[in-house]
């Protein structure tokens, strides 16, 4: 596969819109008080209602499982856009000063990009804004950076402003964070992160000098075992190798366990938009689903059905409370 | 902060005053704004009457380096920047090997 950003975010946008498409058309088909029957009835077996698990028996699991899938796509989707809410905030509450240096101001003129500055001691820079990138450079960053790497650092950055990068990271993340049950689509997006600094890096590097740029990404490469996640350090090491050997190979696109979840989320999708069941949820069908679960299991089901309901509740109420108080810390 | 920052240090009733210039406060708010202030660390006081004598804790300077460490820290913590591309994607898992390898390129200062 090409190994062009733009290229693997067309994959990996054009995944995202064709499941999402299939998902949307499967669940129109099901009509509205379908879907949200279903989706009561998802929500009701999952708090363990015996008058639910009694209804679930009776539909098609085909139409649970499509039903499932689109819940569990559209939380997973409002969830990052959540994460970027937060992003948006703290990134507004850094204090933010424009550049005083008269020879990054000119590099930043000459990379036709508006460069902030922010007292951190952190050796960090990014680009941010969906409509009008911004590029910031850390105080700590630039007191550790000679001249030339910190020319280096504004042109990679200037490389993200222009190619819109930060709505372009939204985006595909938004897709694989949406999609988490088709785990290719993640490895397309970690192929992007990795293209899209090889890029950049280039660019960089065509206007200062390898060096330079190395010596910048020594200076931001802190290393910090907590975080390294599987694979990220080989992602690391081929755009390493990429600064100094302009052909060297990528690492492999796909991993196998990630092929093989995504071809069993393809498959259940696909079984369930084959074998669609005509539902039949009449008002009439709920009462008597009802009248024949309590007449079955009486008391005993009813007190075991609050007792799960009042076990995830207290969950629920616990996993609230910590998240505000991190949130307030 | 502001106020505390501008002067050496500062009573509630001499905060509430210079506030008050600019907008009405009642005395009572600007002492939960105070108090707030120094629980959280960023103040320091001593008795002074029958109130306290509030100071800053750090300098402006120090403050904000805090705050945007603090910030960026967050905002990176476990890859979560979502709308945010960076110079130093991935490279924090970066092994030594190669990190020593960029050493070795860097250009002799």
């Amino acid at each position: 596969m090409s190994e062009h950003p733009n290229a693997i975010f067309g994959w990996l946008l054009a995944a995202a819109l064709a499941l999402a498409a299939v998902i949307a058309n499967a669940v129109a088909a099901l009509g509205l008080t379908g879907v949200v029957g279903l989706a009561g009835m998802i929500v009701g077996a999952l708090t363990a209602c015996v008058f639910f698990l009694a209804e679930l028996g009776r539909v098609p699991l085909s139409s649970l499982v499509l039903v499932f899938l689109a819940l569990a796509t559209l939380a997973a989707f409002v969830r990052t856009l959540c994460s970027y809410r937060r992003e948006r905030r703290l990134l507004s509450a850094l204090p933010l000063a424009p550049l005083a240096d008269a020879d990054l101001l000119a590099v930043a003129a000459e990379a036709d990009v508006e460069v902030y500055l922010t007292p951190a001691r952190r050796a960090a820079a990014f680009c941010f804004g969906l409509v009008r990138p911004r590029v910031v450079i850390t105080s700590g960053l630039l007191e550790r950076l000679t001249s030339e790497e910190q020319a280096a650092v504004i042109w990679h950055e200037a490389e993200h402003a222009h190619a819109r990068e930060p709505a372009r990271c939204l985006v595909a993340r938004l897709a694989a964070s949406s999609f988490f049950w088709i785990p290719a689509l993640r490895d397309l997006l970690e192929r992007f992160l990795l293209v899209k600094e090889i890029a950049a890096d280039r660019e960089a590097a065509s206007h200062t000098s390898t060096a330079a740029l190395a010596g910048a990404l020594f200076e931001v490469a802190t290393p910090t075992p907590a975080l390294a996640a599987v694979g990220a350090g080989d992602l690391a090491a081929a755009r390493i190798e990429r600064l100094f050997a302009r052909e060297s190979p990528l690492p492999v696109l796909f991993r196998c366990r990630h092929l093989l979840l995504s071809a069993v989320g393809a498959t259940a999708l696909a079984l369930t938009i084959t074998f669609r069941a005509q539902l039949d949820l009449g008002e009439q069908a709920h009462l008597k689903t009802m009248l024949l679960s309590l007449s079955v299991h009486g008391l005993p089901g009813m007190a075991a059905g609050f007792a799960v309901n009042a076990a995830i509740l207290t969950y629920g109420m616990m996993k609230t409370k910590r998240l505000l108080r991190a949130r307030r810390r | 902060m502001e106020i505390f920052w501008r002067r050496e240090s500062a009573t509630v009733r001499e905060v509430a005053d210079q506030l008050n210039r600019k907008r009405s406060l009642a005395y009572t708010t600007v002492l939960t704004l105070v108090s707030r202030l120094w629980s959280r660390g960023l103040l320091e006081r001593e008795p002074e009457g029958r109130g306290f004598r509030y100071w800053a804790a750090k300098s402006r300077e120090d403050f904000l380096a805090e705050l945007s460490d603090e910030l960026i820290d967050r905002l990176f913590a476990d890859f979560g920047a979502i709308g945010v591309a960076r110079v130093g994607e991935r490279l924090s898992e970066l092994n030594e090997r190669e990190r020593q390898r960029l050493k070795r390129a860097r250009r002799k200062r």
